[in-house]
């Protein structure tokens, strides 16, 4: 729906002429496809796309919208053609968050950063590192917004591990709800500072965040703290012009590895004994078939090393780890303990496949160090990928879920239909095994650009979801929310009706974008 | 290649965000300088990034909008854009095989096939036409800055080296002194070579850059062919925009010049030892590295003589995509000219060296390229203010660089803000070392 011109000027008083638009360049432009989905499927184009300054603009639009009886979807880094810059329905206008993209603060003595929807994990790790810290990373890579995983998103990364996953990582949230009201959670309520998630009283951190997020379906978050760590990382040397680096020089208190094993069975093992040992940094589970893309620049030598079969063959168990410690002698016990690991579970350090390649090592390295790699890993391949049903388990409980997976795509590999890559779940490790094993999600990947990929892609994501439900996995990521929380919802203590009171509470008029939360009718 | 066959990128461009970044492997370090695109950093809205640019591709191509509901819209989301390369080197630093530059480059070559001029280009193009520049000024006056030299002309007597001075040079009064030095180093170091002065043409690469890529052909082929009559072997330029025409934009028609910047060329006599950098130069400098002596140098390569610079791709593995039959040598913007004047620099005496955070294949772009020193004079002005004040940031009192038109648009901004920083061009430096 085009907006009226005395609505156009509404939002144009807000926030400048140069900040609003709705010509159909612009909005074609990335926020109304093609998704990730479709050779060609387009999503309506938003009435306008709107790009806020600060809390008081975002705070305006909001009330705006509410007036108008209009609908908001938010993006922060715009990652992935599944994200917020596209709308949702035909009153959808987009919020792009780009001009709101300062770090405010790093308060080293609390540990912590608060930072605006844009800053991505990239810009925050590269200033912290100068500090000698890092902070969390989604498996999106560097390229996402803090805020967005950390305030309304999932939120699984390599450095889980340690860092544990974007829900534990939130403090302080700045908030303005979908009527425009601005509320500050945590000890930034109590004018404490942003250094805790609660505050006195009754705690909203559960409805704003809870373990999956809200994604943009509860407001727009302007202002977050993230958890920032020590980073081990010091010392690093690379010689190299952009794209083909090497690393000259290690870091002393960082060590990377890829650790193959002979079987689920063993490895399951060494990801138990290495979360009892409270050892590790960075843990990605990649199979044979995909370590390549990480460690080859080109997708022609990717295909000449998995022709070779040694990668399938002896890393189809096994995972990319790194040790990250902060002293001599605690990287010395963290290596002793790690080789007697791997000599109990008979796992291997594939040395000899990572010189296959000249910078296989420093891949491997960058991958774990600074999540380089994450899109060569998943989107490298065909153009596209996505993670569906996920869940977060026992270490075990995981890999049976990534046997049934990998058996049901499978079929669609052998079609052609899918990237035919001998297995189905990426995983990572929380909290060194406290929180449970393994986070494991299916990934799979296809051609956005070829019909029958696209419809493979699609038969493949409901395929698979029957056999995962039918063997009692509990589903943790898009399979609890949106539309899927409908279907799941009842058999797990009906907790879609708890969203739908929540969302109408703070949203009787429904103009946050429900798509990725719930959906309600509007109150008249 | 066609503009069609890029629709299998455009479509596959997945937002990743990557080509907006210095690439993580060089550090992001201070978050003000951490973003690599102009166009994204300016204007702010999705489309003007690399993604939005590759979607707004991708519907143009499914027929959503065209040129005759949007032609002033889209020729100015297509032009807002320097084509410096600096996404495409992100982009494939990020892991993408994908080739996003040549997208954007046949977007502009369908522009012009199709007559949708922006109105600004239009004198350029015409002076181009007329006088075999793309300063609009007359074909008479290219030979200028040579007047009581005495250097060999190329029209009339044969030399192994051709020293090529490009438009910008020729016709800019202030950058006639750095014409006029590189004279003298040639000369002290006893090469010999010689210029075509009023009879120089255009190389082509700008106008190609804007999309006229039947200008490029035109002046490639009158280039070639006046090089060869004169017996010319090498081509020596102190120009970037030229260099990279020469070694990139011809290679991709299948022609290898050899051809050396100025700048490498100097560096080479320095480590022979023909030039001898003595004086104390006391100064503390930056480099910038231009766009088109860095990333977009990196020439073509073709699998075998005669044969296209890449061929269709095949699946494998059901959807492993991007493979070839014979593979593909990926254009990344590595190889381009980064450690030569550096390398000057860091040997003049008395000369003091800080890096910026954007360099190399992740610099900055000076603002100047893609023909918007032409259509969006304020858009190039604003980012050589950004690349600027990110050179004062490193302490330097001068910025050096290696192109006419980096040099000029740096002036012409510093002007207009007032600032106070020294520009250079690295000639001028190692000039004032001998």
């Amino acid at each position: 729906m085009a907006l009226s011109k005395e609505q156009y000027k509404v939002f144009e008083d807000i926030v400048g002429p140069e900040n609003i638009s709705d010509d159909p360049v612009i909005l074609d432009g990335g926020h109304s496809g093609p998704t990730g989905f479709s050779a060609g499927f387009y999503l309506q184009r938003p009435p306008a796309v709107i790009l806020p300054g600060s809390t008081e603009d975002v705070q305006a639009i909001m009330k705006a919208i509410n007036r108008y009886g209009l609908q908001a979807n938010v993006s922060s880094s715009g990652w992935g053609c599944l994200s917020g810059t596209n709308a949702l329905s035909k009153d959808m206008i987009v919020l792009d968050m780009r001009r709101m993209n300062r770090i405010l603060e790093i308060d080293e003595k609390n540990m912590c950063a608060v930072v605006e929807p844009y800053v991505s994990a990239g810009q925050l790790q590269g200033v912290l590192e100068k500090l000698g810290f890092s902070a969390h990373c989604t498996g999106a890579g560097p390229t996402q917004s803090v805020l967005a995983s950390a305030a309304a998103f999932g939120g699984m990364g390599f450095d889980s591990i340690f860092m544990s996953y974007s829900g534990r990582n939130v403090l302080g949230v700045e908030w303005v709800t979908p009527t425009g009201e601005v509320a500050r959670i945590g000890s930034r309520g109590s004018g404490q500072g942003w250094f805790y998630p609660d505050s006195p009283g009754v705690s909203v951190w559960g409805t704003l965040r809870g373990g999956f997020g809200t994604s943009a379906g509860l407001g727009v978050f302007t202002k977050c703290a993230t958890k920032i760590y020590p980073w081990p990382g010091e010392g690093e040397e690379h010689t190299g012009v952009s794209p083909t680096y090497l690393v000259e020089k290690y870091p002393e208190k960082l060590k990377a590895y890829y650790l193959a094993f002979p079987s689920y069975e063993r490895m399951a093992e060494a990801v138990y004994k290495i979360s009892e040992a409270n050892i590790g940094y960075m843990l990605n589970r990649i199979w044979g078939a995909a370590l390549p893309f990480v460690v080859a620049d080109s997708n022609d030598e990717v295909w000449a090393l998995l022709q070779t079969g040694v990668f399938q063959e002896r890393c189809k168990y096994g995972f990319a780890f790194s040790l990250g410690a902060f002293s001599s002698r605690e990287i010395e016990y963290q290596e002793k303990t790690l080789m007697k690991i791997l000599e109990e579970t008979e796992g291997d350090t594939i040395d000899d496949l990572l010189d296959l390649t000249p910078a296989g090592r420093s891949r491997l390295y960058y991958h774990l160090s600074w999540n380089a790699g994450s899109v060569a890993a998943v989107f490298k391949a065909a153009g596209a990928f996505l993670a569906g049903v996920s869940y977060i388990d026992t270490t075990d409980a995981c890999i049976d879920g990534t046997k049934i997976a990998t058996e049901v795509k499978k079929e669609y590999g052998e079609k052609g239909v899918l990237l035919d890559d001998g297995d189905a779940c990426w995983g990572v490790a929380y909290e060194g095994g406290v929180l449970s094993g393994l986070h494991t999600e299916q990934i799979w990947q296809w051609d956005p650009s070829e019909a029958e990929s696209v419809a493979g892609c699609f038969d493949y994501m409901v395929s698979s979801i029957k056999p995962w439900a039918d063997r009692g996995f509990t589903l943790f990521w898009g399979g609890k929310m949106g539309p899927f929380a409908e279907l799941y919802g009842p058999a797990a203590t009906d907790y879609q009706m708890w969203l739908k009171r929540i969302k109408r509470e703070f949203d009787p008029k429904a103009v946050a974008n429900p798509f990725f939360y719930t959906a309600i009718a509007a109150e008249e | 290649m066609a503009l069609e066959d890029y629709k299998g990128d455009a479509m596959r461009c997945e937002m990743c965000s990557s080509c907006k970044f210095v690439p993580i492997f060089g550090r992001w370090g201070d978050i003000e300088l951490s973003e690599v695109c102009p166009s994204i950093m300016r204007y702010n809205f999705y489309a003007y990034g690399l993604p939005g640019r590759l979607k707004a591709l991708a519907a143009f191509l499914h027929g959503r909008i065209d040129f005759e509901d949007n032609s002033d819209s889209l020729l100015d989301l297509i032009y807002r854009c320097q084509m410096d390369g600096a996404c495409d080197n992100a982009c494939k630093a990020a892991g993408r095989n994908m080739e996003p530059y040549e997208a954007l480059l046949e977007w502009r070559i369908r522009c012009i096939e199709e007559g949708q001029v922006l109105p600004q280009l239009m004198p350029v193009i015409e002076g181009l036409r007329s006088d075999d520049n793309m300063l609009q000024k007359p074909k008479a006056d290219r030979g200028k800055w040579a007047k009581g030299l005495k250097v060999k002309d190329l029209t009339k007597k044969n030399a192994e080296v051709c020293f090529w001075v490009g438009c910008r040079y020729s016709y800019d009064e202030e950058l006639w002194p750095t014409l006029r030095k590189s004279i003298e180093i040639l000369k002290e170091a006893e090469v010999d070579f010689g210029v075509f002065g009023k009879d120089e043409n255009c190389c082509g690469g700008r106008a190609y850059e804007m999309g006229f890529q039947g200008e490029l052909i035109k002046y490639m082929e009158s280039n070639l062919e006046d090089w060869k009559t004169a017996g010319v072997k090498t081509v020596v330029t102190p120009c970037s925009d030229c260099y990279a025409t020469f070694k990139a934009w011809y290679s991709r028609f299948g022609n290898k010049v050899e051809v050396y910047h100025l700048v490498e060329y100097l560096d080479k006599l320095i480590d022979e030892g023909k030039l001898k950098l003595k004086n104390k130069v006391p100064m503390t400098v930056t480099y910038h590295d231009p766009c088109h002596l860095g990333r977009l140098s990196e020439p073509y390569t073709y699998v075998a003589p005669g044969k296209p610079y890449t061929m269709p791709e095949k699946k494998v593995m059901g959807q492993l995509a991007w493979v070839y039959d014979v593979p593909k040598v990926w254009r990344m913007g590595a190889r381009g000219i980064y450690e030569e004047p550096r390398n000057i620099l860091k040997k003049i005496p008395g000369l003091r060296f800080n890096e910026m955070q954007r360099i190399k294949a992740y610099a900055l772009c000076c603002g100047a390229g893609g023909g918007v020193i032409d259509t969006f004079p304020d858009y190039a002005h604003w980012t050589a203010d950004n690349r600027l004040k990110e050179a004062a940031g490193t302490g330097a009192e001068a910025l050096v660089t290696a192109c006419g038109w980096c040099k000029r648009n740096f002036l012409d901004t510093l002007e207009e803000t007032g600032d106070r920083m020294e520009v250079y061009d690295i000639i001028d430096i190692v000039q004032e070392a001998l």
